[in-house]
């Protein structure tokens, strides 16, 4: 039984990760500019838990590609900086694509089902 | 305050370990770090910095995952200052002991490579190759042979007054010499030499001594028979000399030079041979009081006995 666990969640973990990418995008969609924190918050609420350690880099890597646009943020005098993320055109672009691309694989999904 | 302390370790480690990312981008990361850890501070007062800490992960595993992202090199996570040290020790003291090694050799390593079989010698890794067999000497800039092209037979005599009390001098810069005996009272040479080294060649002779200078006349090959005389010095830069049977004493000192030596087997001979880089052959003297003297000295080269 143990070894099972193993295998599911080595699948879960290859499985997620371009799907938390496309829902990440979906996210900062929806909210057009979010912060990691927020963002963080959300995913956890959604079901789709997310180590900080993993999704920075992550941020900062679609940011570098030019997927994503950040900007600096202080709330108040006293508070701390935040790095508020929002979609470019690009990004946009790249998120209607791997919509569609998801779409297609739940379409074969189904069929498979059957 | 501890917690700052901590908070500071914690990003400084972070800063170092995402060494490879530029200066400005690193300052970026370390800013939204920090504040993701205050926004979890302030949101949950009750949760303390450490589990905080522990939730984002050690700063090199943090930093990991950044350079992975950029497709960089991550760093290996220093377990402790004491593997970086001995690490650090253990290659110093192997580079230490390479540049040792290195040194040893390259003092070592003879700047003459001698190849009796073949009777060549080289200087310098071959800036100067002395070639007995092709009767050759190749310097650096350029190659003189002492062969046979553009050359014409040269001979002269000098007879020499009271031989058994003469002396007589050869000096050469570079050349290839025959010295060989002969019961006449004169010293006969026979040289293969271009009109310049003709012009160039001087003799001298004072009733006693007997300078043939072949100093000016470079690369010259010549056949020398000498008498019965009390002394031949022969003095030279860069030479190949043949000693034929010599029945009179000898002082040869060349810089770069093959020295043959055929004895007489009739004759005692005690022999004063040196070489400072290359080899020789093993010249055993005679006890005799009649033994004749033989010295023959060379810096680079070669001393060899024909039997």
């Amino acid at each position: 039984m143990g070894m099972l666990l193993q295998i599911i969640e080595n699948w879960k973990t290859q499985v997620r990760k371009g799907y938390l990418e496309l829902c990440i995008l979906l996210l900062i969609q929806q909210n057009k500019r979010i912060y990691g924190f927020d963002l963080l918050d959300q995913l956890s609420k959604l079901g789709l838990p997310l180590k900080e350690g993993t999704l920075y880099p992550l941020l900062n890597r679609m940011t570098s590609d030019g997927v994503l646009s950040a900007s600096w943020e202080t709330e108040n005098l006293k508070g701390h900086p935040r790095k508020f993320y929002s979609l470019t055109k690009d990004g946009t672009r790249l998120l209607t694509q791997m919509e569609d691309e998801f779409q297609e694989m739940i379409k074969i999904f189904k069929t498979l089902q059957k | 305050m501890v917690k700052n302390k901590q908070l500071d370790d914690y990003l400084a480690r972070l800063d170092k370990a995402l060494g490879s990312i530029p200066i400005s981008e690193r300052a970026d990361i370390i800013t939204e770090i920090k504040s993701h850890i205050l926004e979890a501070s302030e949101r949950d007062p009750n949760q303390s910095l450490t589990s905080i800490l522990n939730s984002l992960g050690e700063p090199e595993s943090v930093a990991n995952k950044y350079l992975l992202e950029k497709g960089l090199k991550p760093v290996k996570p220093s377990r402790s200052p004491i593997v970086k040290w001995l690490t650090i020790g253990f290659v110093s003291t192997v580079a230490l002991l390479l540049g040792f090694i290195l040194i040893v050799i390259w003092f070592f390593t003879p700047i003459i490579n001698v190849d009796e079989k073949n009777g060549r010698v080289q200087i310098m890794g071959g800036l100067i190759d002395i070639n007995a067999k092709e009767g050759s000497i190749d310097i650096d800039d350029g190659q003189v042979k002492i062969g046979t092209k553009d050359k014409a037979r040269v001979s002269g005599n000098q007879n020499l007054e009271d031989v058994q009390n003469a002396q007589v001098e050869l000096n050469l810069t570079q050349g290839s010499f025959e010295i060989e005996t002969n019961s006449r009272n004169q010293v006969e040479w026979e040289c293969q030499m271009g009109p310049e080294q003709q012009e160039a060649l001087t003799q001298d002779y004072d009733g006693k001594v007997f300078k043939l200078n072949f100093e000016k006349a470079v690369g010259v090959t010549c056949d020398v028979s000498i008498p019965k005389v009390a002394l031949v010095r022969i003095t030279g830069t860069n030479g190949l000399v043949n000693i034929s049977e010599p029945n009179f004493a000898m002082d040869v000192q060349l810089i770069n030079g093959l020295v043959n030596f055929e004895p007489n087997n009739k004759l005692a001979y005690n022999y004063d041979t040196s070489i400072e880089t290359g080899f020789q052959d093993q010249f055993t003297s005679s006890n005799e009081p009649t033994a004749i003297p033989i010295k023959i000295k060379v810096t680079n080269g070669s001393i060899s006995l024909e039997r």
